[in-house]
């Protein structure tokens, strides 16, 4: 076991995604796969079928089929306007989670401190797993990805069949107090990925190497979400000890005092500028940006998906 | 080493070293408190400007450096401390190493005859024989051991005092060195101010016990006479010898009687009676005698005066004898010459022999040398005088040259030594034949019995000689530095048979002709003979020659023996000459006593040494230098070690620039073209070759560019000729292609940046068709027109007028691009400037240099198109017209 983190909940919130289970279906967001009329899957497919009951309207283009033309349209507006509905399919959706050693903040090993929050990674499969069992539920074909290295390789990867698949995983993991040996013992190794991806999740917290060289990104799928991974401990230092000393273990250099973080928010000021342009970034490039703490709200989670549901998804 | 037996010092090394330590310990320490520090990932990502800590970080030390480092540090500590107390132990049977030291110097013997000394040595060696007992004395470096009392009386009576000065501190040094390890050391000596000098007793004292057993205990109110000056006063023709004696007295007297006697062959010469009166401390006393007294044969060598204080009981008598050299007697000097008749004036050797005289030698003349030739060592000087049929046979004697050849050889001579020769012409110009032959034989000659040499046969006048004897390799004696013909004399030195010789080319005697007069002939020799060494002009002028040398440390005349000899008789004290002749050195016969207290502290025979206080322990220094250096060593070896080791692991880092810097200098190194040079690209049919020699070197010389004098041929459009920047052809029909159209690929390489030379340039109609379909679809049109006064190639270097055209034609240039892109000369304009220039170009009507200069100016443009466009120097171009 190369971390293992810590799975006492007695000091965590109930309704915080610390407690974030796979099957949690309390969100609302998933309502619309059940009333829409797809056919399989969360995927839009790319080919257009005219229709009577159609999702919207364009203009004629010749070739069309005659009978579809919305002649009273027609009649009102002198324009041939046609009426398309488009088909829905599985899709093709890759759940990476980052293995960096960073993500294994805070355990035992870091602090000494009674009551730690979940570890980075805990989060961090906490929600591939909803995630994965989420899809796997409305038809989609979900495949994981971990990445142990702090550079942007996928080195384990496992197709997800079923929700039990997942959940089984889920309860071994918190069985193995969510180590991550537990972890990659459900995965085979592998480099690439070799289906298209149509969605791309990728759960890290940005620390080991520029965002935009990660595998998800890089895979260019229609759609890409960053759940941007923190610990409660790195979004607030009110707990830091002044005479103590804060370093990073990959640059030497930087060292810092506790009372220098403290003292007019330096390092929050940092922060929320590197996470807003995190954001930014990946906004850019068309994805989805949302910062998760082991504080953050199940609700606030559900209320992304579901954004992100209706933005992107099913656009 | 025993722990308790080691008393340190605290040296500055030692607080330098044990404070670095503790201070590397400190700082380690302060780093290891800071270890209250904690991960926290996010502030690899975070840009936090200031407040850094200060870069001091805990780093675990290298384990087995830091111990290293605490082990060195203890050493450096130990090993820089010194013991300097001795603690004080008891004597034991290993403390027995005992020697003996006898003074035997002058000052010594005051009132102390021999037999009292080595009684009070014998009554010494009673009390000590029982451990291990040497003895030296300031004889020699030798060291005895002796069995018996017996053997010890003998050993000092038979060697007794000597009359040279003694210095303990350099007699008894030497002495140590041999003995090695020894604890106790007495010396046997007076308190004489002299022979205690500069002797750091005290620095002994430290490995030893050092102590005194004083002589000169009894004659605190004694006084001693000593012979202080002594000077010859006489001239040399005056008919007695005459001295000055300075005697001078130390100590306490009244009035000292005396009788000053002087002896020669133990012949009593004169014994004059002195005084010296209370308050008076020297006197002088005036001794003569007639000069014919003293016989001098000149054999005995070792014959000197003795003067003698008689009838006198002073403190010290070994100083009441002085022996000096016999003044006054000068040396023999042989003059070989055959008298040439009985007049003073006929005699050219008389003034010779007059003027030797005057100068205080005593000349010795012979006809012409026999068998067998007189002791060569009687007569220092010899003097050779050759007249116009002097027979070389009997002037020159071969002995010298067998001599001469044998010390060459190594081989063993007739005669030890040799005399200084000097050859002269009985008169002007006569004689130099024979003169020349003899200089040849005595000093150049393989063997005595060559004949006469053939350059020695044509000399008749002195210039002639002069020239000769410089050939022969003989030094010039007088005139001007490389003007021989004023040579006064030549001289010749074979060092090592020690022969020195001088051939003068004037005859020695009073001249008109010559120029030396009676009077000068006495100072001319004597600047020759004081120049060769026979008269030391300071000791006459002076008239005080040191006659009676002193020997002030018999140290310096030691010869260095090695050896312990067992038996006494085997030793005998040194018996150098000039340790026999010498006389008692000032410093002993002042009678000058050291304090006390300065002096070691004193031994009384006979006192037990058990209840010496203060030995020193035997074993209880060891040097640490051997374990510093040793120490020294292995920090730097684990210095070398650790740098190169961190060396290394940096260098990891760097492997592929490292890599990248080694492949590239291999490249640099493997090739040495890769300079930058201009070459001609010529498109032209095969075999025609141009050679560019004289052109290169104009434009290199004018341009310091580097233009090459070959030029590259291309047959044919291949590939290779379209990575060229510019391409020279004569040859229309190469770049036409289809359709009287340039070749597609000529095109396109112009398109690219390409620079097309056409020399012997067609019509313009046919330069119009070459481009008119390859250009038409650009953006930028192209056009042909003659080149226009304000053109680049008129002004790029040299400012031209014109072009030189060719039948009416001329020059042409395709403006395409906003550049010139191909230009038709009509004529060769390669041909002309080369080396083999053809005989019927369009240039002839021209100069050469301005088909240069238009070439340069080509050039110019090739390399760097309208580069005057280019006005960012016009700042600093107005500058300077301002």
């Amino acid at each position: 076991m190369i971390f293992a983190s810590n799975t006492d909940d007695s000091s965590r919130k109930s309704s915080t995604i610390a407690f974030l289970h796979p099957m949690d279906h309390e969100e609302p967001s998933f309502r619309f796969f059940k009333n829409s009329l797809r056919m399989q899957g969360s995927l839009q497919m790319s080919l257009r079928r005219p229709s009577r009951v159609a999702d919207f309207s364009r203009q004629y283009i010749p070739g069309d089929p005659v009978n579809r033309i919305d002649w009273k349209a027609f009649a009102r507006s002198d324009q041939l306007i046609l009426r398309e509905k488009r088909d829905e399919a599985c899709a093709q959706i890759l759940i990476f989670i980052d293995l960096a050693p960073s993500m294994f903040w805070p355990s035992k090993n870091h602090i000494e401190k009674i009551d730690l929050p979940p570890t980075k990674f805990e989060i961090a499969v906490r929600l591939a797993c909803h995630l994965a069992v989420s899809h796997l539920s409305v038809g989609d074909q979900v495949v994981m990805a971990l990445s142990q290295d702090i550079s942007p390789v996928i080195t384990h990867e496992m197709t997800a069949r079923s929700p039990g698949d997942i959940l089984s995983l889920f309860t071994h993991l918190r069985d193995e107090a969510f180590s991550s040996d537990a972890l990659v013992s459900f995965f085979s190794k592998g480099q690439k990925i070799n289906k298209k991806i149509d969605t791309g999740y990728l759960i890290s917290d940005g620390l080991s190497y520029p965002i935009m060289k990660n595998p998800v990104i890089c895979a260019n799928p229609s759609l890409h979400c960053f759940l941007h991974v923190l610990s409660s401990l790195e979004t607030d230092v009110l707990w830091v000890a002044d005479d103590w000393v804060y370093f990073d273990e990959y640059q030497e250099s930087k060292e810092y005092f506790g009372r220098y973080l403290k003292d007019q928010n330096h390092y929050l000021k940092s922060l929320f500028h590197w996470m807003a342009s995190l954001r930014v970034q990946i906004n850019k490039n068309n994805g989805w940006y949302m910062n998760i703490t082991d504080q953050t709200a199940l609700l606030a989670y559900a209320r992304f998906l579901e954004q992100m549901m209706q933005g992107g998804l099913l656009r | 080493m025993m722990w308790q037996n080691l008393t340190i010092t605290w040296s500055f090394v030692t607080i330098g070293v044990i404070l670095l330590s503790f201070l590397g310990l400190t700082i380690w320490w302060i780093i290891r408190i800071k270890q209250k520090r904690l991960w926290l990932p996010t502030l690899r990502i975070i840009e936090l400007q200031e407040s850094r800590l200060p870069n001091l970080k805990f780093r675990p030390p290298e384990w087995v450096a830091f111990l290293c480092f605490l082990a060195l540090c203890a050493i450096f500590v130990f090993f820089s401390m010194q013991p300097v107390k001795k603690v004080v132990a008891t004597d034991g049977q290993e403390r027995r190493r005992i020697h003996l030291f006898i003074d035997l110097s002058p000052s010594t013997s005051a009132r102390l005859p021999l037999q009292k000394l080595a009684q009070k040595i014998l009554t010494a060696w009673d009390s000590l024989h029982e451990g291990h007992l040497t003895i030296s004395t300031s004889h020699s470096s030798d060291i005895v051991q002796l069995s018996n009392r017996e053997e010890l009386e003998n050993y000092i009576v038979s060697i007794g005092y000597h009359r040279s000065g003694v210095l303990l501190g350099s007699a008894i040094k030497p002495q140590l060195e041999k003995l090695g390890k020894i604890d106790r050391l007495f010396i046997v000596s007076d308190r004489d101010l002299y022979s205690w000098t500069d002797f750091n007793w005290r620095f002994l004292s430290e490995d030893m016990e050092v102590r005194l057993l004083n002589l000169a205990d009894n004659h605190e109110e004694d006084f001693n006479v000593y012979f202080n000056k002594a000077s010859y006063l006489s001239s040399p023709d005056a008919p007695s010898m005459d001295w000055d004696i300075e005697l001078e007295a130390k100590g306490a007297y009244a009035n000292i009687k005396g009788i000053l006697a002087v002896a020669y062959k133990d012949v009593e010469l004169a014994a004059i009676p002195w005084t010296i009166n209370e308050g008076q401390s020297r006197v002088t006393v005036r001794v003569s005698w007639p000069k014919t007294k003293i016989i001098d044969d000149s054999k005995d060598q070792e014959a000197h005066l003795i003067w003698r204080l008689e009838r006198l009981d002073d403190a010290i008598s070994l100083d009441n004898e002085m022996r000096t050299e016999v003044a006054g007697l000068g040396k023999s000097v042989l003059v070989v010459s055959d008298s040439s008749g009985e007049q003073i004036l006929e005699d050219p050797a008389y003034q010779l022999m007059a003027s030797l005289e005057v100068l205080d030698f005593r000349p010795k003349r012979f006809e012409w040398f026999e068998e067998p030739l007189p002791p060569w060592k009687d007569f220092p000087l010899w003097i050779i005088l050759f007249g116009k049929n002097s027979q070389i046979e009997n002037y020159c004697p071969k002995e010298i040259t067998f001599n001469r050849l044998a010390a060459s050889l190594g081989e063993q001579t007739f005669q030890s030594g040799m005399p200084r020769i000097w050859l002269a012409p009985k008169n002007f110009n006569q004689g130099l034949r024979q003169m020349c032959w003899c200089y040849h034989r005595i000093m150049v000659a393989d063997s005595a019995n060559q004949a006469i040499p053939e350059y020695c046969q044509n000399i008749d006048t002195q210039k002639e000689f002069n020239s000769v004897m410089r050939a022969m390799g003989a030094s010039q004696v007088g005139g001007q530095i490389g003007r021989e013909e004023e040579a006064f004399a030549w001289v010749g030195v074979n060092k090592k048979s020690n022969l020195e010789v001088i051939a003068f080319s004037l005859p020695l005697k009073p001249s008109m002709q010559t120029g030396i007069s009676y009077a000068r002939l006495p100072i001319l020799m004597r600047s020759i003979l004081q120049w060769q060494g026979f008269l030391d002009e300071r000791a006459r002028r002076d008239g005080n020659r040191d006659v009676w040398p002193r020997i002030n440390n018999i140290v310096d005349y030691w010869p260095d023996g090695q050896r312990i000899n067992k038996v006494a008789q085997n030793l005998v004290p040194n018996d150098d000459k000039k340790l026999l002749k010498t006389n008692v050195p000032v410093g002993e016969s002042y009678l000058l006593k050291m304090d006390l207290k300065e002096l070691p502290p004193l031994w009384v025979p006979g006192q037990l040494i058990a209840n010496s206080p203060h030995l020193p322990a035997s074993d209880d220094q060891k040097n640490p230098l051997p374990w510093i250096i040793f120490c020294t060593w292995f920090v730097i070896v684990i210095l070398l070690l650790e740098v190169t080791w961190f060396g290394l692991q940096r260098l990891r880092s760097y492997k592929k620039t490292l890599l990248m810097l080694l492949i590239s200098l291999a490249a640099f190194q493997a090739n040495d073209k890769l300079f930058a040079k201009i070459e001609v690209s010529l498109l032209a049919s095969s075999g025609s070759s141009l050679s560019l020699q004289n052109l290169a070197k104009d434009v290199g010389y004018r341009t310091s560019l580097s233009f090459d004098k070959e030029i590259k041929v291309y047959n044919s459009l291949d590939e290779k000729i379209f990575l060229e920047p510019w391409i020279w052809t004569s040859n229309f029909a190469k770049i036409r292609g289809s359709f009287q159209s340039i070749d597609f690929r000529v095109a396109n390489w112009i398109k690219r940046g390409g620079f097309l030379v056409i020399e012997n340039a067609p019509e313009l109609s046919e330069l119009q068709k070459l481009t008119k379909d390859a250009f038409s679809g650009t953006s930028s049109q192209g056009y042909w027109t003659a080149i226009p006064p304000d053109h680049e190639i008129m002004r790029s270097f040299y400012l031209l007028d014109s072009l030189p055209a060719c039948d009416q034609r001329v020059w042409l240039g395709y403006m395409f691009d906003q550049r010139i892109a191909m230009l038709a000369i009509p004529y060769s304009l390669l041909n002309s400037l080369s080396d083999q220039p053809p005989s019927q170009t369009c240039m002839e009507a021209t100069a050469k240099e301005r088909g240069v200069r238009v070439f340069v100016n080509l050039l110019m443009v090739a390399l760097a198109t309208d580069y005057k466009k280019d006005q960012i120097h016009m700042r600093e171009i107005l500058k300077r017209l301002r």
